[in-house]
């Protein structure tokens, strides 16, 4: 299914993008790293109780991205893209949980509203929400509130840095990548 | 003293970051031509002129009069022979942000007096020295068994000698030649224990320097620290190289290779520096660690990664927007231990000689088997330049 959802996106992608002569597409690679609340269930040492309970998970992910961006004026531009993720999943020390790292499969969209400073640097908010997918723990979505920052080290490349915190975890969430438009 | 700096050829920087303002060598700007320790005449012209601030200075003073105020007595020349320094680095620490286990520090980072003697008034024959402040490591403070070691010590001492045009030869005391020079000491390629790049990190060398215009490539010889006991001594070599294939982009490769009596070190390292735009830049280097206990006992094998890439935003002279990240792995296996640390904040040069820096920092480390919430804390620095 999740297959089928990205066909569609690239497709819609690739029309829209032939439909102004301003619009690119994007394709990226990127390091990532958040943290957000996971639903765990464990048996306390201590106490031999059944516990269940939000445990903060720091996920450290490798993404792929494919996205649109388009110019609203000479200084504000729109864009938004889906990223695959992979990567791993650390729960907060805890003693009684036997294994607490873990691998996820996460996607995520993202859509973005950027302010050009000068020729080569602009920044805006990112919104974004994510779906992951845990083994032994299961799935769940979260959203994110980011600043983006995208600094243009060549003509068609792009350092793309965010920084901002995602729903529930109260710390930091920040990516760094390069993208590539066409 | 004054200096036309539209003369020079530019190739030279303080910071890896200026390659943004055209500068892609140290050679000009620092009597080390790989970076680092006293600033040559043009280094501090340049630093007063480009780098500075514009805002407390009066329109009405021009660049060639703040480039002849930029020496250690302002305006008063001195013999060409002569020329001393001052360097002052301190550090208000806050850390553990919003913790009650939050502390105040301050640091005392580097305080040095230097010197470069010529004898001649090309500078093709020339000493170097420097002398200064070393903080007690923190080890120290606690331990009742090691003897803590002097707070004063000699940073470099040499002689470096221009053979022929864009050659020159070092000799004495010095830096390792390795990736890409930059002032954060606490970098996890330079302040972590072992790495043998930090600070305070000289060593008794010799070091070939070639830097024609379109490449440089620096090789040293290194026997160690001599003042250390020889067993500990750390020699061998490390290679240097950098190719610019446009004025705003440098590609570079390091390696180095050492042992002492218990412990084999080998470093690599890919570099780079892009600027994309006056006052704008990024730097990255991704480098790997592999230590080899050479004998049966407690030191750690490690065959780890880091990666150090910071973006200097300039909104306008003088002031910047700085952002740092970085990652530690020691180990190439699962439970190997990572750490991720970034940091943005503010890099400022107000007026001529200082250096003000505002940053905050979060770490972050994930481990199989301990992961700890996240830490943050907070850097106010000042640097002082004479």
């Amino acid at each position: 299914m999740v297959n089928r959802i990205v066909k569609k996106c690239v497709f819609i992608l690739l029309v829209t993008s032939s439909l102004t002569s301003h619009a690119g597409l994007t394709i990226g690679v990127h390091n990532n790293s958040w943290q957000e609340p996971l639903p765990i269930s464990y048996v306390d040492t201590n106490t031999s109780q059944a516990v269940s309970e939000d445990r903060l998970g720091t996920f450290s992910t490798v993404s792929l991205g494919v996205g649109y961006e388009d110019l609203i004026t000479k200084r504000w531009r729109y864009g938004f893209d889906l990223q695959a993720h992979y990567g791993t999943v650390d729960l907060h020390k805890l003693e009684s949980f036997g294994s607490p790292r873990n691998y996820t499969q996460t996607f995520s969209f993202g859509g973005k509203i950027n302010y050009r400073v000068s020729k080569t640097f602009s920044f805006g908010p990112l919104l974004g929400v994510h779906y992951n997918t845990i083994k032994n723990i299961g799935s769940g979505v979260g959203f994110s509130a980011l600043l983006n920052m995208d600094f243009d080290i060549f003509e068609e490349t792009r350092l793309v840095q965010t920084l901002g915190t995602t729903q529930g975890s109260k710390t930091l969430s920040y990516s760094i990548g390069l993208n590539r438009i066409f | 003293m004054a200096i036309s700096l539209g003369f020079i050829s530019k190739s030279a920087f303080a910071y890896p970051d200026f390659i943004s303002y055209g500068y892609k060598s140290c050679t000009v700007c620092h009597y080390n031509g790989v970076g680092g320790g006293p600033l040559t005449d043009y280094g501090r012209a340049l630093f007063a002129t480009e780098i500075v601030a514009k805002t407390f200075i009066s329109d009405k003073t021009t660049e060639e009069q703040l480039s002849a105020s930029s020496g250690f007595l302002g305006s008063t020349e001195l013999p060409y022979w002569f020329r001393p320094g001052f360097k002052y680095r301190g550090l208000f620490l806050k850390s553990n942000l919003g913790s009650k286990e939050s502390v105040d520090r301050f640091i005392q980072m580097q305080a040095d007096v230097n010197l470069a003697v010529a004898l001649d008034q090309k500078n093709d024959y020339l000493f170097v020295g420097s002398y200064g402040y070393v903080p007690t490591p923190a080890r120290y403070k606690t331990s009742v068994t090691e003897k803590k070691p002097s707070n004063w010590i000699s940073k470099e001492i040499y002689f470096r000698l221009k053979v022929i045009k864009n050659f020159w030869v070092y000799t004495g005391l010095m830096d390792k030649v390795f990736g890409i020079r930059h002032p954060d000491h606490t970098a996890f390629n330079k302040g972590i224990s072992g790495f043998g790049l930090s600070q305070n990190d000289q060593t008794h060398a010799v070091m070939l320097h070639y830097a024609p215009k379109n490449y440089e490539i620096a090789a040293q010889y290194f026997a160690g620290n001599l003042s250390q006991t020889a067993e500990l001594r750390q020699k061998g070599f490390t290679v240097m190289t950098e190719y610019f294939p446009t004025e705003g982009l440098s590609l570079g490769v390091s390696a180095l290779q050492s042992k002492n009596e218990y412990i084999k070190w080998d470093r690599t390292a890919l570099h780079s520096r892009i600027s994309f735009a006056k006052g704008k830049s990024i730097f990255a280097e991704f480098g790997t660690r592999i230590d080899t206990p050479l004998q049966n006992n407690t030191i750690d094998t490690k065959n780890g990664f880091y990666t150090y890439i910071q973006g200097l935003i300039g909104l306008e002279q003088g002031y910047n927007f700085l952002t740092t990240y970085q990652t530690y792995k020691d180990k190439l296996t699962s439970n190997g231990t990572t750490r991720n640390r970034l940091g943005t904040g503010l890099l400022f040069f107000p007026w001529p000689r200082t250096e003000f820096r505002f940053e905050v920092i979060n770490d972050r480390t994930t481990a199989q088997t301990n992961t700890s919430p996240d830490t943050w804390s907070g850097l106010a620095q000042v640097h002082l330049s004479w």
